[in-house]
């Protein structure tokens, strides 16, 4: 086989390399392809130019040194996530014809962990948060990403072709901490969550943008490596708080009131916590206390407090101190196989 | 709603494509297709979750997150991958949506498929799927997979194809789609949105969690809904695969013949009369030539279960029956006392280099360097020949046996067998044939696409000694090859000792991921330096030795001696069981220190002494360094460990 170009050679190369990435330069319009009309060529080629590779800090530690971009305006706005690799003074972007340009940090939303950059360029192709697309459960999507770094100079970075398996709230951790987002995301049923493709684009199958790569994370409700993105629905507002300067960290959602609710001030005791997920069983019941007026007895299990599942003794005691002692509230246990419901209040 | 879905979908696709070719008839179509089933399903897949239980299992953190489930009566019976409830929850609830909790019970266990049944009271009629079996299914067909471990109000799903009908020794299918904790113990649909099977970590090894690294790898499986067994199941009756006791030689993979090796009389198959040397080939009136197919045909089946074998003996066919069981009394070899030397060319027979004091063979009166020619009236030309009959027979069975002495007439001994797992032997050297000193030589070995190094200091070849070989695996990261080698090299040239060296490739840990290329090398380096297979052991120090025992228990057919220095097991290694075929031999070397490590260490003695495994344990003063290994002596029990 001989190739009309470079780009051509490493396009069938990466091809044969890894059947799950498919890697399409933007210069890649001749023979073979262009003679089988295939239309999905179409929707890649109006893509990758609005994809840049960006190129900061890390190397060290086994980190890598680049992440994906999306640009979000003409004039050079980027979208991306908020790394490490941003922290740095010499952030380089490259764009998808090849050009490296310094760009400058616009600034970060620490919430949803995403930053804007600003390069200097006129009239580059965009996506157009106002016309983004929109995905259900089971929406077919293609994700542009730099993973991996694979794509160098002006190759397109690459794409893979997926599903949106399901929409949900993220609740995921990064090493033993939870995550500072948990708001909606799309999990896809691609294999998104590499090294570089974080702030990669997620799209329908017309080339609309309807979520951005998130970092890699994992889940802390299965443990497993989630493949996420982060909704344009949820994108819009935050770009607009970063672009006028009224990101800030804020509290965490759950105020712990000064003066929290109690097992003790309820009237219960557990059994002693010996496990880590030790079972919220009731040992004892003061007597006249609001546990015993609400009818709870020695070996009931306590499974909800406060509208949320209790999977262990230790969660009871944190849902308990989210709750105001003046304020009443509800916890459900079970009873062989009862369930009962009580709203208790302590005076 | 399915209508209404539709109609959203198609809108969004008109608006948003409305500049761009009209190219994605066959994409909608398909996004519609996935959804419908889903969509016919939604009401089946449920949510569980649970209260309280364990956080780690063997070695693994588990998450407490929901999981997902599968309605499959309308009296509230549903199933759910046995991994959902491997934290052994105090409770288990079920839900149809996010505002319906209900109390689930576990009915039964299916050990086999990794399945459990549990019981809901709903008080109304709970919807249940359609169902296909194995035979409609087709090779490529397109699959969904369902989960509903984001939410209980809407499943979440992923789709792929069907990549195989037949998995795992006959009990799974398996898909390309991506399987996870995410959808461990839902659906595998087709585009119609019928069940082909319930989603399932498996894998060749049997334990609540196994098979689960390999989530979203492109390899998942599913087991069919009608070999579960649901009706012996919610009668309360858990249910086991069915073991039939009969052994096959491994040496030759996939194409080993379907000849007996062994077929202890405590089996099921060795009761109902089914002898070594037997020749299978038909279980079941399906017709077979290879072992592997009898694995496949029993594979499925569960104990209680009732197998016809049609077998052949010197050339007549016969037939038996028995019954498949669900745990079988570890295998436990017998010993005549005799070390085997290397096999004469000229002359047939096995040449007795060491003898075991004390062992029926000593106390008859046989000495070193008589040649043992027949075993119960059959002859034997070679040590191979002798160990193949040895795992035939019984602990007490009564054995006659010939010999010769230099150029006497053969003689008959009759003594009954000793068990090989008889206390610590001590073997003073000089009650061995001792080989001749001989030079060494340092060789790297290099196997493909692996990127560690790896030494093996190779002894002149012996006249006298069968050559033996120890991978060692000592501290992770750079190896001093020449610092390494004076401290072995006397042993490999005494004891006729390849001693192998691999580096891991992290510099800072072994990590259980290398145990293939360790198998690799161990593979290489016998055929390479002509190791005679029934003298290899793998070793190792610390996490050298938790990376050792990995080796050791995944590759039965390749290891007969695993020694631990300072190491327990892997926690990830369960329910192993001594075998007549796979024999294999553990030595732990221990410097007491009082620690956890310890009581491991000696909980593992334990465990691997009920298994039916040769155990023996080298105490050393408290005061010795972990550095100091004590070479020589596990040189000496490695040395003997091919006896018979």
């Amino acid at each position: 086989m001989r190739f009309a170009n470079t780009s051509q050679a490493i396009y069938f190369f990466a091809i044969g390399l890894a059947s799950w990435l498919v890697p399409v330069p933007p210069t890649l319009v001749q023979p073979a392809v262009a003679q089988s009309p295939n239309d999905i060529h179409q929707v890649l080629q109006s893509v990758q130019p609005k994809m840049v590779k960006i190129f900061g800090a890390g190397g060290l530690n086994r980190l890598e040194a680049y992440q994906t971009g999306c640009l979000i305006s003409g004039d050079g706005l980027i979208l991306t996530s908020w790394s490490y690799v941003l922290d740095s003074d010499d952030v380089a972007v490259m764009l998808s014809d090849g050009r490296r340009l310094v760009a400058e940090l616009v600034g970060f939303h620490p919430q949803l962990e995403i930053a804007l950059l600003k390069i200097d360029v006129a009239e580059q192709p965009f996506f157009d948060l106002d016309a983004a697309g929109s995905a259900n459960s089971g929406t077919r999507v293609l994700v542009f990403s730099n993973l991996y770094g694979i794509a160098t100079g002006n190759e397109a970075v690459s794409v893979q072709r997926g599903v949106v398996a399901a929409k949900t709230k993220l609740a995921a951790r990064r090493g033993a901490m939870e995550t500072a987002y948990q708001g909606p995301v799309w999990i896809l049923d691609a294999i998104t969550s590499n090294p570089g493709s974080a702030g990669g684009a997620v799209t329908d199958r017309h080339g609309q943008l309807i979520g951005l790569v998130g970092k890699e994370l994992r889940s802390s409700q299965s443990n497993v490596w989630l493949n996420y993105a982060i909704p344009v629905s949820e994108l819009g507002p935050a770009i607009d708080e970063v672009l006028t300067g009224s990101a800030r960290s804020r509290p965490a959602t759950l105020v712990t009131p000064d003066e929290p609710m109690s097992l003790e001030l309820l009237g219960i005791v557990l059994v002693p916590n010996v496990l880590a997920r030790t079972p919220p069983f009731i040992d004892q019941i003061a007597p006249d206390s609001p546990a015993a007026r609400a009818g709870f007895r020695p070996d009931d299990l306590i499974i909800e407090v406060a509208g949320a599942l209790t999977p262990s003794r230790n969660e009871v005691t944190r849902r308990l101190e989210n709750v105001d002692r003046d304020s009443a509230v509800t916890i459900t246990v079970q009873r062989g196989q009862q369930f009962i419901k009580q709203t208790l209040r302590v005076n | 709603m399915v209508s209404l879905r539709l109609i959203v979908v198609f809108t969004v696709a008109c608006v948003a494509g409305r500049d761009l070719p009209a190219q994605t008839d066959a994409d909608s179509w398909a996004e519609s297709v996935v959804q419908r089933a889903v969509e016919r399903v939604t009401a089946s897949v449920v949510q569980i979750e649970t209260v309280g239980g364990l956080d780690r299992i063997e070695g693994r953190q588990v998450a407490a997150g929901p999981t997902t489930g599968l309605v499959v009566s309308e009296d509230g019976y549903v199933v759910t991958s046995s991994f959902n409830l491997s934290q052994q929850p105090a409770a288990v609830f079920v839900k149809w949506n996010a505002n319906s909790r209900y109390p689930a019970e576990i009915v039964a266990r299916n050990h086999s498929r990794q399945v459990v049944l549990l019981k809901v009271e709903t008080g109304r009629a709970t919807p249940v799927p359609s169902f296909l079996p194995r035979a409609e299914l087709r090779v490529g067909q397109s699959v969904i997979a369902v989960g509903k471990a984001f939410d209980a109000d809407s499943p979440n799903l992923s789709t792929g194809i069907l990549s195989a009908t037949n998995r795992i020794w006959g009990k799974a299918i398996q898909t390309d789609a991506k399987i996870s904790p995410h959808n461990f113990g839902g659906p595998l649909l087709d585009l119609e949105g019928n069940v082909l099977g319930l989603l399932v970590p498996l894998s060749p090894q049997q334990s609540d969690v196994a098979g689960s690294d390999w989530y979203d790898s492109g390899i998942g499986f599913a087991v069919p809904l009608d070999e579960l067994r649901l009706d012996q199941l919610s009668r309360g009756q858990d249910l086991h695969a069915g073991l039939s006791g009969i052994e096959f030689r491994q040496d030759r993979g996939y194409a080993s013949p379907a000849i007996v090796a062994a077929c202890p009389i405590n089996s099921p198959a060795g009761q109902a009369g089914l002898k070594p040397g037997d020749n299978i080939i038909r279980i079941n009136q399906a017709s077979l030539q290879r072992a592997t197919q009898v694995r496949q045909i029993l594979g499925p089946l569960y104990a209680g279960d009732e197998v016809e074998v049609v077998y052949q003996r010197d050339g007549k066919a016969a037939e038996l029956k028995f019954q498949l069981v669900a745990a079988m009394p570890p295998f436990r070899h017998a010993m005549m006392g005799i070390v085997p030397g290397v096999t004469s060319e000229d002359k047939a027979g096995v040449v007795v280099r060491g003898l075991i004091p004390d062992s029926p063979a000593a106390r008859a009166d046989i000495r070193l360097g008589d040649r043992v020619i027949e075993i119960n009236g059959a002859a034997v030309a070679n040590s191979l020949e002798l160990a193949e009959r040895m795992i035939t027979l019984a602990i007490s069975e009564s054995v006659t046996v010939k010999f010769v002495r230099q150029d006497d007439q053969p003689r008959d001994v009759t003594f009954e067998l000793a068990p090989l797992h008889a206390e610590a032997v001590e073997l003073e050297s000089d009650e061995t044939l001792a080989g001749a000193a001989t030079e060494v030589k340092l060789t790297e070995i290099k196997i493909p696409e692996q990127p560690n190094r790896c030494f093996a200091f190779v002894p002149s070849q012996s006249a006298e000694l069968p050559r033996g070989a120890l991978l060692w695996l000592g501290p992770p990261g750079k190896l001093d090859e020449v610092a390494s080698g004076k401290r072995w090299q006397p042993l490999c040239e005494k004891y006729n000792l390849v001693v192998i060296l691999p580096e891991s490739r992290n510099p800072t840990a072994w990590d259980s991921s290398e145990a293939d290329f360790v198998a690799r090398v161990v593979q290489q380096s016998v055929r390479q330096f002509d190791v005679d297979p029934r003298r290899v052991a793998v070793g190792g120090s610390v996490s050298g030795g938790v990376m050792a025992s990995i080796v050791a228990m995944n590759y039965r057919d390749l290891i007969r001696g695993l020694v631990l220095h300072n190491s327990a097991m892997s926690e990830r290694i369960k329910d192993v069981k001594s075998t007549a075929v796979d024999r294999l031999m553990v030595l732990f070397v221990v410097n007491k220190s009082e620690t956890a490590r310890d009581r491991r260490i000696e909980r593992h003695v334990q465990q691997l002494s009920n298994s039916g495994f040769p155990v023996h344990l080298i105490n050393q003063p408290a005061a010795t360094s972990d550095s100091e290994i004590p070479r020589q002596r596990i040189v000496h029990w490695l040395d003997i460990i091919d006896r018979l």
